[in-house]
């Protein structure tokens, strides 16, 4: 029974102390620090994602999927997207 | 153990409340401190049920007898991998593995999303709990697996027969995988909705999630059919029973959404479609759930009856209610940016197939809910056949299997005709060559079903062969790399298309095994003394010698069989009956001889006291096929699901030239 109640106990202070440490541990610099490595990670997704959209439009028309049209507006599209992301980017790593 | 175990899942029901709160206390600006508290709530939750799973496994593995869950679904003579797969025999059980599947998924995206879809994990992870305390609190208050005897009886009454066989270890966990699964793609369907953000970042975020849980749900219904085929001692695999149709129907509609949601990342449309889809697969998971749980349909699968059901249906019909209601008011920005410009295209193919996908799930749902409805509506039960679902799903299961082979030819946005005969003129002239030689060579045409699913089946796969062709001259083309190395870049570069057309290929073994096994079955029934022969589908089954074995749990009658094809002996099968004492309950082995061509399937119906065996013989052509279509099935899904290296290193300048450039 000893065993039963330390365990219980310890469950319910390891759920305690997950909850209640990011409100009432050090906090500051890590947390700001943590918040821009963040932006600027989802940043890179999105530009990873437009850049492998770029390589996925230029291997469908190569296969014929996509016509030269649709090719060209889909590309145009897609580039332009891709410099918006990258000029973000340049400006959140004080490039401009 | 019983106190530990409730203890766990109270804790764990009170984290989720906790969670929630923190996590929607976070949407307000400035508040990202509750965010992370919530993301604290979401690995104690984990923690706490996989505390209670593991002290269920304890009880079980240790025979604590003085537990509901283990009196009546173990004994101590059990072997120790049935006593492990006996915590998802029961209800309560199956509903813990549920639990613990659901926290182990939740802490795995708030994991995953720590540096990514800030603006919408605190609904996602709000979503998350929301099911969570739904499933702690039946855990904790309404079935609870650590329930106890007041009288503690000396062994168990073991578990039933029936689920003492590795596909029964392993099918159950899968299929929950498929289940629970599913509510990741709908929590960021529901964050997306609240935090605006329909664009289509949130389809990237859950598309590898939603490909793992089809993956899932597919091979777990795949190795329930095999379960049954060795099981149950019919001759066949699905019987459209409800519970295999509740398992069945989110399935069809989370195929449906993985393919619509290309035409929403290519041209921006159908977004309302897709939204819809995603509420309708996650409540479907939730129906084949409460299905198999309230009582209200017979099944072999279904547990007992149980109070269960009313909760299930307040739980579908809130999360139902909610995603609608979201949807509406969503409506001005799901609209979409681009209309179907063409009825031959590759977006209106998609289209097609959604369609047809979604007629054959609400015929299925139909077809399972009705005899619920007529009993309600004319207090008589009428049973739905086998004949109805057939009717249906042969003309729909064509029609998808020439969609899948047209689908990936077709250009999106239009087609002209010239483009069409230059992608079709090949695999039309295939299929017309195959036609010819199944007519010529095979009985393939004198079902002639069965006879359009095979030349379907030529077509289909010259056009995907001839898709891998035309990706690998790509490849090959852009250079450095040999032929061999261009396929695998191919597959490297494009995981999710060319992983998708190697489960396109799987699915076309897969309707070769059903028209095989559906079309050309041949059984019949033998009684014979022992030394006498009989005949069936062209086989002789000679009765060699029988047995009666007994020990202190079970007893055991058997026969051999020789079994001669034109006059040579091909095989020995023993087919066997168990009768185990504890329970008084009855299991077939069933006796199987697998080749590509055809399995020879042998029931012992009876064995008489003077010797005289009663045997059903089967013999299905090409079912070993379905199970190879799995096995295919699981490595496109893996190849398809499988995450991309995420770049480490900076955008080169190069790589910004070219982009501004053009090139």
């Amino acid at each position: 029974m000893v065993f039963v109640i330390i365990f219980i106990s310890a469950m319910t202070l390891g759920t305690i102390v997950l909850i209640s440490w990011p409100l009432i541990g050090p906090q500051g610099d890590a947390a700001r620090a943590a918040s821009r490595t963040r932006k600027s990670r989802e940043l890179d997704d999105a530009l990873n994602r437009s850049l492998d959209a770029i390589t996925e439009i230029d291997f469908d028309h190569r296969a014929g999927h996509l016509s030269d049209d649709d090719f060209a507006e889909l590309d145009e599209n897609e580039r332009a997207r891709a410099l918006e992301l990258l000029r973000r980017k340049d400006a959140q790593e004080g490039r401009v | 153990m019983s106190l530990v175990g409730r203890a766990a899942l109270l804790l764990a029901l009170a984290a989720a409340v906790y969670g929630i709160y923190a996590a929607l206390r976070a949407r307000q600006p400035g508040q990202g401190l509750w965010q992370r508290s919530a993301e604290g709530a979401v690995y104690g939750v984990f923690g706490l049920t996989s505390a209670a799973m593991a002290t269920m496994w304890l009880a079980l593995l240790t025979d604590q007898f003085e537990l509901r869950n283990v009196a009546e679904y173990t004994s101590s003579s059990l072997d120790w991998w049935f006593k492990i797969s006996a915590l998802w025999g029961s209800q309560a059980g199956s509903l813990l593995l549920w639990a613990w599947i659901l926290t182990g998924f939740s802490a795995a995206v708030v994991y995953l999303n720590r540096e990514r879809n800030r603006e919408l994990m605190p609904v996602v992870v709000a979503v998350l709990m929301g099911i969570a305390v739904f499933f702690t609190f039946l855990l904790s208050f309404i079935s609870s697996p650590f329930e106890t005897l007041a009288t503690v009886p000396e062994d168990g009454r073991g578990l039933n027969p029936l689920l003492q066989n590795p596909y029964m270890v392993i099918h159950p966990p899968l299929l929950y995988l498929g289940y629970v699964g599913l509510g990741v793609p709908f929590a960021f369907a529901m964050a997306a909705l609240v935090e605006k953000r329909l664009d289509n970042e949130w389809i990237s975020s859950v598309r590898t999630w939603t490909i793992f849980a089809w993956g899932f749900l597919g091979i777990g219904i795949l190795l329930g059919s095999r379960w049954a085929y060795e099981e149950l001692g019919w001759g066949g695999y699905w019987a459209w029973d409800p519970v295999e149709n509740a398992a069945f129907m989110p399935w069809l509609v989370a195929t449906a959404f993985l393919h619509s949601v290309m035409v929403q990342e290519r041209r921006g449309m159908l977004r309302i479609w897709n939204m819809s889809l995603i509420v309708l697969t996650f409540s479907l998971a939730l129906f084949g759930t409460f299905l198999t749980r309230s009582g209200i349909i017979a099944s072999v699968h279904a547990f007992g009856e149980s109070t269960l059901g009313v909760w299930f249906l307040v739980f579908i019909a809130v999360v139902m209610g909610g995603s609608v209601a979201l949807i509406i008011a969503r409506l001005p920005l799901l609209r979409s940016s681009h209309s179907l410009e063409s009825f031959i295209s590759r977006e209106a193919v998609f289209l097609y197939n959604n369609l047809l996908l979604i007629g054959l799930a609400f015929a299925v749902f139909w077809g399972t809910i009705f005899p619920v409805i007529s009993e309600t509506a004319r207090g008589t039960r009428i049973t739905v056949g086998q004949g109805y679902y057939d009717q249906i799903a042969m003309p729909i299961g064509i029609a998808l299997l020439i969609l899948t082979g047209v689908g990936p030819l077709i250009p999106w946005r239009k087609a002209s005709l010239d483009a069409l005969r230059r992608r079709f003129l090949i695999p039309l002239g295939i299929t017309a060559v195959a036609a010819v030689l199944l007519a010529l060579f095979t009985p393939a045409w004198d079902n002639w079903a069965a006879g359009l699913v095979f030349a379907s089946a030529a077509f289909v796969f010259s056009c995907i062969s001839s898709e891998y062709w035309r990706g690998i001259k790509v490849q090959h083309a852009l250079g450095g790399v040999s032929w061999p190395g261009a396929l695998l870049r191919l597959f490297a570069k494009n995981r999710r298309r060319y992983g998708g057309y190697l489960v396109h290929l799987g699915i076309v073994v897969l309707f070769i095994g059903f028209a095989g096994s559906t079309a050309f079955t041949t059984s019949g029934d033998l009684v014979l003394n022992q030394g006498q022969r009989g005949e069936v589908a062209g086989l002789e089954f000679e009765y060699e010698s029988s047995l009666r074995e007994r020990d202190e749990h079970r007893g055991t009658v058997g026969v051999n069989l020789r079994v001669f094809e034109d006059g040579d002996q091909i095989a020995t099968m023993k087919p066997r009956t168990n009768f185990y004492f504890a329970d008084e309950q009855r299991s077939t082995e069933i006796a199987i001889r697998s080749t590509p061509q055809r399995d020879i399937y042998i029931v012992l119906v009876g064995l008489s006291e003077g010797g005289v065996a009663r045997i059903s013989v089967f013999v299905n052509p090409l079912v070993m096929w379905i199970w190879i279509a799995g096995v295919i099935i699981a490595i496109g899904t893996t190849i398809a699901a499988w995450p991309r290296r995420r770049r480490e290193e900076p955008v080169t300048a190069d790589r910004r030239e070219k982009t501004a450039a053009g090139s």
